[in-house]
């Protein structure tokens, strides 16, 4: 695919003297292919191959994503589903991995998720950080709810 | 000297079902003096789990049913079997019986044999107590990895047979309190993905010449009709010594470590009930941690608590996020924790 210059609108990257800043980003998803149950709120076992796109503030596509997220297990206490999730995520300046474990149930009310995130190719490759993903309302999510992005990266 | 790291590989809890909500112990206890409303407001627990059946009085799960079942989950997620821990470590208030230990009946049914167990007697602070008996075994360099347990259950004080309404207040309190669960982790000398690194771990007696906050008498042949109750609570001394304590563990904790209480991320404060709770946090005053509670949907289940806050926790902690939690005993007065940093 290709995607526009995240320069062009000058407010989605931004240096620090550390490190990156990745922000005022949106992800939405375009395809969902899963096992299992095929439910969108997933259930206990299911997988899911989930492919996304990126965009700027201005809803220029900046980048693209795939990520597996599995629902791996139930927490006792809450009874809420938590997932793993690991995402490759393509934007213009070169390439991340993001990993972690999500609590579907926090995502869908709107909680400020957060995975560990590497670059793994051009102006991103070694650089180590967090990925902050916070689902947008309505909630419960209908099927095309965005999640806002934010990309912390230090050197 | 330096010590290795530590590192918990994976948590696991167990709650026998269902969960009894404050409307079903209400009814059930049928007093005018604890409604639905009342529990809700001054309890602050929405609901909890008990091992017996509250219709039959049929008790459904042991503790060792409990402990088994958490620590097939901590292992699964580790994707370990029995075999492949090379110590055992549990805490209780409430053995299944004084011998043999419930720890090595879990053992035997989850196939650990021929390795060192122990089980430790105490309340409120007993899962940070084996958690810290076994980080110093793990870090001496003669074990690689440790299942740790903490569980304790009502089933022995819950005679439904009782007309609540001869019972003092305070025992009748003890209903709406407790819960019954189990909790277990499994800690490692080496690193996984997702691990976090056990940072600290504080355990400090404060008892003398201060008398005991919860008393549970041990009744045997003897001495089984020496009359009086089984359960005996200060409440008065507990909500007045629970959050000092607390706010002094916090505060012993973070200056060991030389961090500000602005560098936590997640703190997981003791959880004697959704009120008490409230307050401590309240006066801890770590207003920049997210809070991880669990008592309002588990009850007071001892020491299985810290493995509730445990599940809640690990999954939103990223790398370099630490989380500090505290346990304070009030039977002859425990201030302890633990603090964790995911590497």
């Amino acid at each position: 695919m290709s995607i526009s210059n995240p320069a062009r609108t000058g407010d989605v990257v931004t240096e620090t003297l550390d490190g990156i800043i990745i922000e005022n980003l949106t992800e939405e998803t375009l395809r969902w292919e899963s096992v299992g149950t095929h439910e969108r709120g997933m259930q206990l076992g299911d997988g899911a191959t989930v492919y996304n796109h990126i965009y700027d503030a201005d809803d220029n596509v900046v980048g693209d994503t795939v990520a597996i997220v599995i629902a791996t297990r139930i927490n006792e206490s809450d009874g809420h589903l938590i997932t793993e999730y690991t995402e490759a995520i393509n934007l213009l300046g070169g390439t991340l991995i993001s990993h972690g474990t999500l609590d579907r149930n926090t995502m869908w009310n709107g909680e400020v998720e957060r995975f560990d995130v590497i670059g793994t190719s051009g102006r991103f490759l070694g650089m180590k950080g967090i990925r902050e993903w916070q689902l947008l309302p309505p909630y419960p999510p209908e099927d095309d709810n965005r999640v806002t992005v934010k990309i912390t990266l230090s050197k | 000297m330096s010590y290795p790291d530590i590192f918990i590989h994976s948590v696991g809890t167990a709650l026998p079902g269902p969960a009894i909500d404050n409307q079903t112990l209400a009814k059930k206890f049928d007093t005018p003096s604890f409604t639905e409303e009342w529990i809700d407001t001054f309890v602050g627990t929405r609901q909890r789990h008990f091992a017996v059946d509250l219709d039959t009085g049929e008790v459904r799960y042991t503790l060792a049913d409990l402990g088994v079942l958490a620590a097939q989950r901590a292992l699964r997620a580790a994707t370990l079997r029995g075999g492949d821990v090379d110590l055992v470590v549990m805490a209780t208030s409430s053995p299944d019986d004084l011998m043999p230990a419930t720890v090595n009946l879990i053992a035997d049914r989850l196939g650990i044999d021929r390795v060192p167990t122990f089980q430790l007697q105490s309340g409120c602070t007993g899962a940070v107590q084996a958690l810290d008996v076994a980080h110093h075994m793990l870090r001496c360099g003669r074990y690689s990895r440790a299942l740790i347990l903490g569980a304790d259950s009502c089933a022995k004080h819950l005679d439904l047979s009782i007309d609540i309404t001869t019972l003092a207040p305070e025992e009748r309190i003890n209903g709406m309190l407790f819960g019954d669960g189990a909790g277990a982790l499994v800690l490692s000398t080496t690193p996984s993905p997702g691990a976090v690194a056990i940072r600290h771990v504080f355990v400090q007696l404060v008892g003398l010449n201060r008398p005991p906050g919860q008393i549970v008498k041990w009744l045997g042949l003897a001495d089984r009709s020496a009359g009086g109750p089984v359960i005996t609570e200060d409440y008065k001394a507990i909500e007045e010594s629970v959050p000092v304590l607390a706010a002094e563990a916090l505060g012993e904790m973070l200056e060991t470590l030389g961090w500000q209480d602005t560098e936590i991320d997640y703190l997981l404060p003791p959880q004697l009930s959704g009120r008490m709770t409230a307050r401590i946090i309240e006066r801890l005053g770590v207003g920049s941690a997210k809070e991880i509670s669990c008592v309002a949907d588990t009850g007071n289940t001892g020491n299985a608590l810290p493995f509730f806050q445990l599940e809640r926790a690990l999954p939103r902690m990223v790398a370099g996020d630490r989380a500090l939690a505290i346990a304070i005993e009030s039977s002859k007065w425990i201030k302890a924790g633990f603090v964790l940093e995911k590497v």
